[in-house]
């Protein structure tokens, strides 16, 4: 008797605690999802399978954390270049763990349909080895059920199978006026504004500060409500492209401004200066880099506000709602 | 019946992918613009076979179903020899099975291709044997217990994948080490530090 052929594993994998991979046998697809103490598994028969959908993510999200490891290593070459080994080190250490959680974002998704399901397959989450995983399980389909011509597809859309025209299946887009973002574009051109104010004066001013600080956690929040709020929407992709640039010179702002207060802060003290505010506000580093937070917020502001005003223009203004004098349903049913 | 609509969606907004994309490279979505691949094969266009569920009624002389004495029989079961309809007959593993055999391998544990999970008892024992070693201490209770799990699980069917047993020879050699080590305390205390207390 021939013992029966082992599982071939098959390449992607996700998961730390809960991982999730792809196994394959000369006849079915083997899902498993295993956790430290047990792995539960799902077959698909290659028989049973009916189609595979690859679709490619943005992935977007690894731009953030490469943005991030980029702007730690910077800081870390600062630490270690002010003689701080110890910290430099440490801080590299966050910076490849950035760069990795990076590389773990995903960039596709991919499931399986059979006559009774759809499910999706969490282990392909990187097209590299998604194309090489899903070439191999449609190698294997195709020796089972044959392959599927182009001329036998033709024959069916003719035949008037599956009513799968691009807009039966879109999902609604609501409307949306875009009162965040007007905020969230006006908050920025007041932030740049007492931030401009702050560095014209070049003395600390605890109320200045206190406002420059609120108008900036301002800002953060309606940028993060507006990025929500504009999802499927019918805004216009510019003021949409604006928003997401908002956040992510926020989050490399936000960085940048933490490095280099730290940068000038050591600076100061191996120059046996008193760091204080005043002092800080004073290097050369922060008043470049307060510069800088002053020209994008008011760039990004003032691009916001023109593409709001276009965007209003162009959206026609629904008529008024006019309410019926007909009494309608009361309360009580009558 | 199929009880889906034949019918692919973008896995990132929803919108259907029409015929013209299936096994089309280089598609995209019409409403996100994702690029995507569907790849369609001909399960996808085939019928089920509706005869499956309504069997023949069996005429005078017909060998009839055993589990269904009006239904026509097709074939027998290649286990138990027992007559099956096509409403009855689970082709598996190449062969005709009947849902009684089936059934009765599976308490069995004989037919492993059904298994829906299986425990990791050789994790159980290596974490047993391992964690608990920080806090000192449990050891005490977790390295027998580490022990137990290892013996009682030694032949125990493990992972449907490819696995080794080094996972129960490192919980083992961990637990017999600590175990050791309490021994020696013991006797240590008991030969040197109780008496001069």
């Amino acid at each position: 008797m021939t013992p029966a052929p082992e599982y071939r594993r098959l390449p992607g994998r996700s998961g730390l605690l809960i991982r999730h991979s792809l196994w394959m046998k000369p006849d079915h697809l083997l899902r498993v999802r295993a956790n430290p103490f047990s792995q539960q598994y799902r077959r698909y028969y290659f028989a049973d399978i009916q189609a595979l959908v690859l679709t490619e993510l943005p992935g977007s999200a690894a731009y953030y954390w490469y943005a991030a490891a980029v702007s730690l290593s910077l800081i870390s070459a600062l630490l270690v270049n002010s003689r701080h080994p110890v910290l430099g080190v440490l801080d590299g250490i966050v910076a490849v763990l950035a760069f990795s959680l990076g590389w773990r974002v995903p960039n596709c998704s991919c499931y399986l349909r059979t006559s009774v399901a759809t499910d999706r397959l969490p282990s392909i989450r990187h097209l590299r080895a998604a194309r090489h995983a899903v070439a191999m399980v449609t190698s294997e389909i195709e020796k089972v059920q044959g392959a599927l011509s182009r001329e036998t597809l033709d024959a069916y859309q003719a035949a008037g199978g599956s009513g799968a025209t691009p807009t039966n299946a879109l999902l609604p887009i609501s409307h949306y006026g875009g009162q965040l973002h007007w905020m969230l574009f006006g908050s920025m051109l007041f932030h740049a504004a007492v931030s401009a104010v702050i560095g014209i004066m070049g003395t600390y001013s605890t109320p200045l500060s206190i406002v420059a600080g609120a108008s900036s956690a301002a800002t953060l929040l309606f940028a993060v409500l507006s990025a929500f709020k504009q999802h499927r929407s019918d805004l216009a992709r510019g003021v949409r492209w604006v928003v997401v640039s908002t956040l992510v010179l926020y989050a490399l702002d936000v960085i940048a401004s933490f490095a280099v207060s730290i940068y000038a802060s050591l600076q100061l003290a191996a120059s046996k200066k008193p760091p204080d505010a005043q002092a800080i506000l004073n290097h050369p580093a922060f008043k470049a880099f307060r510069v800088f937070d002053v020209t994008w917020f008011l760039v990004l502001g003032c691009i916001g506000l023109v593409l709001m005003t276009l965007h209003r223009r162009s959206t026609p203004t629904p008529p008024p709602l006019v309410i019926s004098e007909n009494p309608g349903i009361g309360a009580d049913g009558t | 019946m199929p009880l889906a609509s034949q019918t692919l969606v973008c896995s990132k907004c929803g919108a259907a992918i029409p015929v013209e994309d299936w096994n089309r490279e280089h598609a995209f979505c019409a409403t996100c613009r994702s690029p995507h691949s569907a790849y369609v094969f001909p399960a996808l266009l085939s019928k089920i076979d509706q005869a499956s569920t309504a069997a023949a009624i069996v005429a005078e002389g017909e060998a009839s179903c055993y589990y269904h004495p009006r239904k026509r029989a097709a074939v027998p079961c290649d286990q138990c020899g027992r007559f099956l309809c096509s409403l009855c007959q689970v082709e598996f593993l190449g062969q005709n099975w009947c849902p009684g055999c089936i059934d009765a391998h599976r308490q069995k544990g004989q037919l492993s291709n059904l298994d829906a999970s299986r425990p990791l008892y050789d994790n159980m024992a290596l974490v047993l044997a391992t964690l608990p070693a920080f806090l000192v201490w449990p050891t005490i209770f977790t390295a027998p217990m580490s022990l137990y799990v290892s013996a009682r699980h030694w032949r125990t069917p493990s992972s449907l994948l490819p696995r080794t047993k080094v996972r129960f020879y490192a919980a083992v050699l961990f637990a017999v080490l600590q175990i050791v080590a309490w021994i020696w305390l013991a006797a240590y205390a008991i030969r040197y530090a109780i008496p001069h207390a």
